[in-house]
């Protein structure tokens, strides 16, 4: 199946480490997987060599747990290798035939001089002995984590024929405090498995809502002033923490969405006690009212291709999802199973939308291809909000509610499972861009 | 529209429903005080960013949400006899439509502001948990603007009022069990001096 022998070298001297301005990190998301593939590839991954003896970071870990992560990917424990071989010349492939390990991955790292490190990796092919593809890629100075990401990047796309998201980031809002008195909302950053998360604001006042621009660099969200009584809607830069308040005062001013050309903001913003939806554009500051009803339209997310908007509205009676032009005009609904749907998420591809449905089993994540409208669920419910599509499209983040108040995850083919929680309630993922 | 028109009179004929069982009702024994004793919204006392608690006041929790009244008024708000003590408005699921039996609180509120153009009163609206965020912020809203709306048609002046939803990101109570669900749908009514 992928036996044909290719060979190529990936650039990386462009992997840019992102900084971030940052309160004190909180504890990381526990991540388990509670559910892998039925199909989940078999896989190796020798520890890599070098030339100078151990490498300050293990660069096969970082990728083994990352495929691990996914659940498509069954990788063989490093303390049953027989050998840690980290060149494909000194593989013996008998002994990994007898463990039925049918691909690994060796490879190794050198200094390249500028205080970085020159990776070159083999995927090998054990049933038939030899290796099928190759790999090099540079890593500047403390580059060695993102190193082990691309590679576990590199390892999934040859597989799975999608990139990989192991360099992309996740912003959720995490609650603590044991009373209503005492809570702590915090807006958190963190890589997408919830490992290093750095909190990026916080506040006694509910945070809600963040979205991130599409090149990862700044987040819009909601923060509320409950002595003031107003809400606002915030665009912070991560790297220089720099806020601009685009919206603020009493009222909704809620469901902030960055264009996918990042030069807007689609927003709800309500008049007498309608809400509607907004769109502000970033540099002129102006605002343009798309949608006009005495209804609740709400939560609105764009098409890839930035052409459509779809919302929420219960402008029928029951909450529904609608789809217009990003300029407003003529509305069409697009929802009819279940008791009621909201809280569209559009694939990266734009081929379907990702949604909670209510049935008779609560709450539940609903995947809708938009060519034949056809729904399935993936989630168990009872209380799942904020479906959030990783950017390769395979793989849906969201809030478990009601008791647990963790995230989750699921591939789309609904076999995939994980779980990240911490101590405390998580709730609104957003995932962010590739990374690279 | 025409869609904004049918909205507008389900409203008119809500407020106008309400009025008439104003007038039928009276001296029903029903005013309890449903703020309920611990379940008081902090709203309006948190510093949200590092300001200090206005009246600071925590040996007399039912002054909470009444630092905009006139202290010689207060009485009337703490008072479980009269109707101006119902200060929290609760909801049926997925509604925004008031129960018939605040129509007392109602007139009581709407005739307070009515002879105190100066104060200023706060509706912060808010739902269970059930639903996804935003949309519950908007239901939240739409509660907040119904109980408005009912106190500047009985006699309040709008300018008076304005109008916050925090969907369900503030419970009055915690828990997942229909109790406390009844308890966070609601308008909780917020007399600001700020």
């Amino acid at each position: 199946m992928y036996n044909n022998l290719r060979s190529f070298a990936v650039g990386f001297a462009a992997l840019c480490l992102m900084t971030l301005a940052v309160s004190p990190a909180q504890a990381a998301l526990q991540v388990n997987i509670t559910q892998s593939s039925n199909s989940a590839i078999p896989i190796a991954i020798s520890p890599f060599g070098s030339s100078q003896g151990q490498l300050p970071v293990d660069v096969a870990q970082i990728a083994s747990r990352d495929l691990a992560s996914t659940g498509l990917f069954e990788v063989f424990p490093r303390s049953n290798m027989l050998a840690r071989p980290s060149s494909p010349e000194r593989v013996n492939y008998n002994n990994w035939r007898t463990q039925n390990v049918s691909n690994l991955v060796v490879g190794s790292a050198t200094p390249n001089g500028q205080g970085g490190y020159k990776i070159t990796f083999n995927l090998l092919d054990v049933a038939q002995g030899r290796p099928v593809a190759s790999y090099q890629l540079n890593a500047g100075p403390n580059q060695l984590r993102q190193a082990g990401h691309m590679v576990a990047n590199l390892i999934y796309q040859r597989f799975i024929g999608k990139k990989g998201y192991f360099l992309s980031r996740i912003a959720y809002v995490t609650v603590t405090g044991n009373s209503l008195e005492n809570r702590k909302f915090r807006l958190v950053v963190s890589e997408y498995d919830g490992s290093h998360p750095a909190t990026v604001y916080s506040s006694q006042d509910p945070i809600m809502s963040p979205s991130w621009s599409p090149d990862g660099s700044k987040l819009a969200y909601v923060a509320f002033n409950v002595y003031k009584g107003i809400s606002s809607i915030r665009v912070q830069d991560l790297a220089t923490g720099n806020v601009r308040t685009i919206v603020s005062g009493p009222g909704v001013n809620g469901a902030p969405a960055f264009s996918p050309d990042g030069n807007r903001i689609a927003l709800t913003k309500s008049t007498n006690g309608d809400s509607n939806i907004f769109v502000y554009n970033l540099a002129s500051g102006q605002m343009r009212q798309l949608t006009h009803s005495g209804s609740i339209d709400t939560a609105a997310a764009w098409s890839p291709d930035g052409s459509h908007i779809a919302f929420t509205s219960d402008r029928g009676g029951q909450p529904q999802i609608y789809e217009m032009s990003s300029q407003g005009g003529q509305v069409q609904r697009l929802t009819y199973d279940g008791q009621s749907n909201r809280r569209a998420d559009f694939s990266p591809d734009g081929e379907s939308l990702a949604m909670v449905q209510k049935s008779a089993n609560g709450f539940r994540i609903a995947i809708m291809d938009l060519s034949n409208n056809n729904v399935r669920i993936v989630s168990d419910g009872p209380m799942d909000d904020s479906p959030a599509f990783a950017p390769n499209g395979q793989v849906i983040l969201y809030a478990k509610q009601g008791g647990s108040n963790s995230l989750a995850t699921v591939s789309i083919d609904g076999e995939a499972k994980s779980t990240l929680s911490q101590a405390g309630e998580v709730r609104e993922p957003a995932w962010g861009p590739l990374g690279y | 529209m025409r869609h904004t028109d049918f909205q507008f009179a389900r409203r008119l004929m809500l407020v106008m429903v309400l009025l008439a069982t104003a007038i039928a009702v009276t001296a029903c024994g029903g005013n309890k005080n449903i703020r309920g004793n611990g379940s008081m919204p902090q709203a309006g006392m948190q510093g949200g960013n590092g300001q200090a608690a206005g009246m600071g006041s925590r040996r007399n929790i039912d002054v909470r949400g009444l630092e905009g009244v006139p202290a010689g008024d207060r009485h009337m708000f703490t008072d479980p006899s009269n109707p101006l003590s119902t200060r929290t408005i609760y909801f049926p699921l997925d509604s925004s439509s008031i129960p018939s039996r605040y129509s007392q609180a109602i007139q009581a509120h709407a005739q307070y502001l009515a002879n105190h153009r100066g104060v200023h009163l706060r509706l912060e609206g808010n739902t269970d948990e059930r639903g996804t965020r935003e949309y519950n912020v908007a239901l939240g809203e739409r509660r907040a603007d119904s109980v408005k709306q009912a106190l500047v048609l009985s006699g309040a002046n709008a300018g008076q009022i304005t109008t916050i939803s925090y969907g369900e990101e503030r419970p009055a109570e915690l828990g997942h069990t229909e109790a406390a669900y009844a308890k966070n749908r609601r308008v909780d009514f917020i007399y600001t001096n700020h």
